[in-house]
This record gives structure tokens, C-alpha cells and sequence, in this order.
């Protein structure tokens, strides 16, 4: 179950004063597993590459294989196979409390699942298991989703998609907008997903999340892609340059390695280890 | 989605566009009273329309407004044109005598089918000078030039300002609500709705899937914007100043006494009731 994008070239409203080439020929394979973020300055083309991992856009020119279907820019749509595709690649939207609309939270979670076919007893019992992944008990089941705290919405809509049994996930700025505790609660949720097994595309921004949470980084800009590498490697590049901010955890290791300290990128998550990695460092000076 | 660029504006540097807002809308009136005045016969009628109609055009061509999205309209109007057409059939209307093809005992006239094109044709340019008036003219121009002609009301406690400040918003929000629309379709695509295939059923919850969460946004927008407005003391009574000014320019002027003119003369054709193929000797004339 891999994404491999060859070519993909999208360009929005073809053929028009507004034409706008959003991506320009991107090659791209991801690997199944992963924890992966895609990553670029606003406008550089990060929510339309998602939008054709499940069949919401098609490329202009190129070929998008999301495991064994292939998207193109043939007309003809086999409306089953797209149904089937959008069942393995879950695609939660930014804010996508926005998109809430039944009487109780519950339905609103067996939306999806209904949708795919699956029978009445099974999408409940798949409902209430997504709800109590993203922490929400049986006390906010029969409560209507629009009485609920921004957070707590934006949990729904993802119990929304993860009743549907994805086997990717692709999420567009899942934090943005929430407060740094609903944010974190967010990132365990994915943590856990993805150790159970499951792919997880991620869209940011936040280079904090890049640093900390993630495997492998697809970087854009422009609608090109940069660079396909490991979440450290990435920090190579020269990030301000494409808008975004790097890390004052990675500023911090990189500029104490650089004063002759020998400590670990990857130790940036955890500032316990940290701060003991630079005390045995200090204490090794001394001996 | 197709259908909601008729009459949209198309910035261009016309003559036209550049005319004032508010005689483009009394041209406007004057004009469609004009293609709506009966005259003699049919051929009087499709020849007055037919020169009126190719002025039009000429003058469509000079202002940039889109032939193509006048053409897709007569598609979006085509039950209409069915309608219309079986009714006058139908309905046998005053001096048929010409009968076009029989079935049986009934008689279809060439009179009813040339008084459904007749309308047609009426109807057809009605969308065409409405589309010269909307392509041309930025929204909100139009509505300080509604505004304008509901200023007089004013004396009479008439919102004047308030119906055009409502105007304005709704104008200022169709992009918005349909860019969300489009956003909300693609969520709940993602979730398995298929908007364009599937039983009436599945139709009518796929809609509802996108109804409502319109609906909530925009209650929310629509607040969050009363909001910032009061907090910024937005007053509709309040005397307010403009940063752009309408100005009557001459070419106004003469536009506007060219569509006067053109009115007062078809009026002038109705009222006297001429037969026109009658002045150039060609008498007999449906």
C-alpha cells in the first residue's frame, strides 16, 4: 500500500485567465508504514498533492498509483474503484469540525462508514471504537456535534474518518487552530495510530512537529518538489529560505555541536534527556 | 457550477464599464422596456428586435462581454423554451389562420409558434442587456447606483443605505460561501458521499451532508462580521462620506439619450401601431 506519484503536474482552471499550475512533475513514493509530513510555505502545493492521494482531484498530466489504482487524467471514473479508494485513504480536511452536520455525535462517526456500505451494527460498534481512539467517552455520544468545544469537534471529525478503517490517513493541519494541550493530545493520537500500524500523512507547517514527531519529510515549495528525506536530513536544506521556521530546540543542539558538544538531533523531543546528554558531556570535560 | 459565471463581472477598460452605474441601470430599464413594447405584426416585431438585437451585439463586442456565456444561457433556459412553445401550440391565440402541419384534427398555426419565438426572442435579450449591465459593472458599483435611485425613499424612513449595504454583503459573500461549498463537498466526498451519482435518496442526504455545514458557517461568518462592524461603531444612519464618487460624465449623457432615444422610437412604432414592411411598400405582412 504505497503512494507513487510520477509526473504529477495539476494545474487549476486550464485554459483560463486564472490558470495556476499548483504542482509541476513530481516524483514521489511513499512508503507504506511511514510517518510522513509534507511540508512547504503556504501555497506551495501541500493540500492539492493530498487531494489526489484519494481521488478528489485528478492529475492535469502524470500518473498517481495509490496501491493498485491508478489515477490519471483519463475522463472515465470507475465510480466503485474511487468509492474503494476513498474507504483506504482517509482524508481528514483542515478544520474539519466544518464538516459535522448529523443530530449526535455518534451518527455523525457512522457517516462515513454507512457511506462505504458497511452494515448499521458493525459501523456503531466502529464508531464507538474511533471515538474512545480520540478520547471521547460515552457520555458525548448521543450529545449533538455542535455543542461541542473546538476541540473537541475537530476529534469527532477525525473519529469520522478513522471509522472508516483507513489504511492512510492523511491529515491537513490537524493542530491548526487548537490550544497547545488539544494540539498534543492530537500528535499522541497519530503516535499511536502509526504504531499500530498505520500510515500517516501529515501537512504542516510546524517544523516543531517535523523535528519531533515524524519519519520522513517531503518538502515542497512552489509546487515542486525539494527534497524527500529523513526528518533530520531535512534540516540540511535551508529552510528559511522556503519561509519556514526552524526549530530553537534544533538551533540550540546544532549551535552547542558546533561549541564542541557531541548530542544527538534526535534528543531535541525530550528535554529531560537533553539537559543529562550536555551534563554528561560537561562531566566527561571535567574528568 | 457552469451557470453562475452568467452575468458575472469581467474586469475589461470599456467604454461601457467605465459609464456610470447608475445610467447604465436607467439604460437598462429604458432598453427593456423597449424589447417588451408590442408592435404591429410578427415580421415588424422580429425586424425593430432584429436591429436592436445586432446593435447589442456590436456593442457586446466592444465591451468584452462573453458571446459564448449569453449562448450557454439559452441551454439553462431550455424547459422554458419547451414550455412556452407546447402552451402556444396549445392555446390557439388571435388571427391563426396560417396552419403549419396538421396531426389528425388538430392544427398547430405558424402564428403560435411565432408568438413563442416571439417571447423567446424577448427573453433572450432581456438576459443579454442584463448581462451587459452585470459583465460591465463591478457589484458594488451597482449597488451605490441602487442606492442612488433609493435615496429619495429616504424622506419616507426607507432603509435606503441599509438595503444596499445588505446587497453589497451578499454580493461580497457568493465567492466565499461557494469556495466553502466546494471545500465541504470534498470533505464529505472523503467520507464516502458521491454527489454527482446514486438514488434520489442518496441525492437528497448528499445534500443535506453539505446544506447544513454551510448553513452553521455562515450563521458563524454573518455574526463574526456584525461583530467586527459594531465593534468598529458601524452606524446606518450615520452620514458617510465615499471613497469613490459616481461622476455623470458626458458620455453618459450620450448613452443615455441613445437608449431614450431608442425607446421613445419603438414606443413611438407601438403606439402608432406601424406597419413598418408597409412603409417600404411591401404590403401583406403576417
Amino acid at each position: 500500500m504505497s503512494i507513487k506519484c510520477l509526473d504529477l503536474t495539476h494545474t487549476y482552471q486550464i485554459k483560463s485567465p486564472l490558470e495556476q499550475e499548483a504542482l509541476k512533475n513530481i516524483n514521489l513514493t511513499l512508503e507504506d508504514g511511514k510517518y510522513i509530513a509534507i511540508v512547504g510555505h503556504t501555497g506551495s502545493g501541500k493540500s492539492t498533492l493530498v487531494e489526489h492521494f484519494n481521488g478528489l482531484l485528478f492529475p492535469t498530466s502524470g500518473e498517481v498509483h495509490i496501491d493498485d489504482y491508478i489515477s490519471n487524467n483519463k475522463k472515465r471514473k470507475n465510480k466503485k474503484e474511487l468509492l474503494k479508494l476513498r474507504e483506504k485513504v482517509g482524508l481528514v480536511f483542515q478544520f474539519p469540525e466544518y464538516q459535522l452536520f448529523e443530530e449526535t455525535v455518534l451518527k455523525d462517526v457512522m457517516f462515513g462508514p454507512k457511506n462505504f456500505k458497511v452494515d448499521i451494527e458493525t459501523a456503531k460498534n466502529r464508531a464507538i471504537e474511533a471515538l474512545r481512539q480520540v478520547g471521547l467517552d460515552d457520555s458525548y455520544f448521543e450529545r449533538s456535534p455542535f455543542e461541542l468545544s473546538g476541540g473537541e469537534k475537530r476529534r469527532v471529525a477525525i473519529a469520522g474518518i478513522l471509522a472508516m478503517e483507513p489504511k492512510i490517513l492523511v491529515l491537513d493541519e490537524p493542530t491548526a487552530g487548537l490550544d497547545p494541550l488539544g494540539a498534543k493530545e492530537i500528535l499522541n493520537l497519530l503516535k499511536r495510530l502509526h504504531e499500530s500500524g498505520k500510515t500517516i500523512i501529515l501537512v504542516t507547517h510546524d517544523m516543531d512537529i517535523v523535528l519531533n514527531e515524524v519519519e520522513d519529510v517531503v518538502l515542497l515549495k512552489d509546487g515542486q518538489l525539494i527534497r524527500h528525506a529523513d526528518h533530520i536530513k531535512i534540516f540540511e536544506e535551508n529552510l528559511e529560505d522556503l519561509s519556514l521556521e526552524v526549530p530553537v530546540s534544533y538551533k540550540f543542539i546544532t549551535s552547542l555541536n558546533e561549541h564542541g558538544y557531541h548530542l544527538d538531533v534526535k534528543d531535541s523531543k525530550d528535554v529531560l534527556k537533553l539537559a543529562k546528554s550536555i551534563k554528561e558531556e560537561i562531566d566527561s570535560w571535567r574528568r | 457550477m457552469a451557470s453562475l459565471t452568467l452575468g458575472r463581472y469581467v474586469p475589461y477598460s470599456s467604454f461601457v464599464h467605465r459609464l456610470d452605474p447608475r445610467q447604465k441601470i436607467m439604460s437598462l430599464i429604458l432598453l427593456m422596456v423597449a424589447i417588451f413594447m408590442p408592435l404591429y405584426n410578427f415580421s415588424s416585431t422580429f425586424f425593430v428586435m432584429g436591429i436592436l438585437f445586432i446593435l447589442l451585439l456590436i456593442l457586446m463586442a466592444f465591451s468584452h462581454v462573453s458571446l459564448l456565456s449569453l449562448l450557454k444561457s439559452l441551454r439553462a433556459m431550455w424547459f422554458l423554451i419547451l414550455f412556452l412553445m407546447l402552451i402556444n401550440v396549445l392555446v390557439p391565440i388571435y388571427g391563426t389562420e396560417h396552419i403549419a402541419f396538421s396531426i389528425g384534427n388538430f392544427h398547430v398555426y405558424w402564428e403560435s409558434i411565432l408568438q413563442s419565438l416571439k417571447i423567446i426572442f424577448r427573453l433572450f435579450m432581456m438576459i443579454q442587456v442584463t448581462m451587459m449591465l452585470t459583465a460591465t459593472t463591478k457589484p458594488l458599483d451597482l449597488t451605490y447606483g441602487l442606492e442612488w435611485y433609493m435615496s429619495p425613499l429616504k424622506i419616507i424612513r426607507f432603509p435606503a443605505h441599509e438595503i444596499a449595504m445588505v446587497i453589497s454583503i451578499a454580493l461580497r459573500f457568493i465567492p466565499t460561501l461557494l469556495d466553502e461549498a466546494n471545500r465541504i463537498m470534498k470533505a464529505q466526498a472523503s467520507r464516502g458521499v458521491d454527489f454527482k451519482h446514486g438514488s434520489i435518496k442518496m441525492k437528497f442526504k448528499a445534500v443535506i451532508a453539505l446544506i447544513i455545514p454551510l448553513f452553521v458557517s455562515s450563521f458563524q461568518r454573518s455574526e463574526e462580521l456584525a461583530n467586527a462592524m459594531e465593534a468598529r461603531n458601524y452606524d446606518p444612519r450615520a452620514k458617510r462620506s465615499r471613497y469613490h464618487l459616481l461622476r455623470f460624465h458626458f458620455l453618459d449623457l450620450v448613452s443615455f439619450l441613445l437608449c431614450a432615444g431608442v425607446m421613445s422610437f419603438i414606443i413611438y412604432l407601438s403606439v402608432a401601431n406601424i406597419d413598418i414592411f408597409a412603409q417600404f411598400g411591401v404590403y401583406g405582412t403576417w
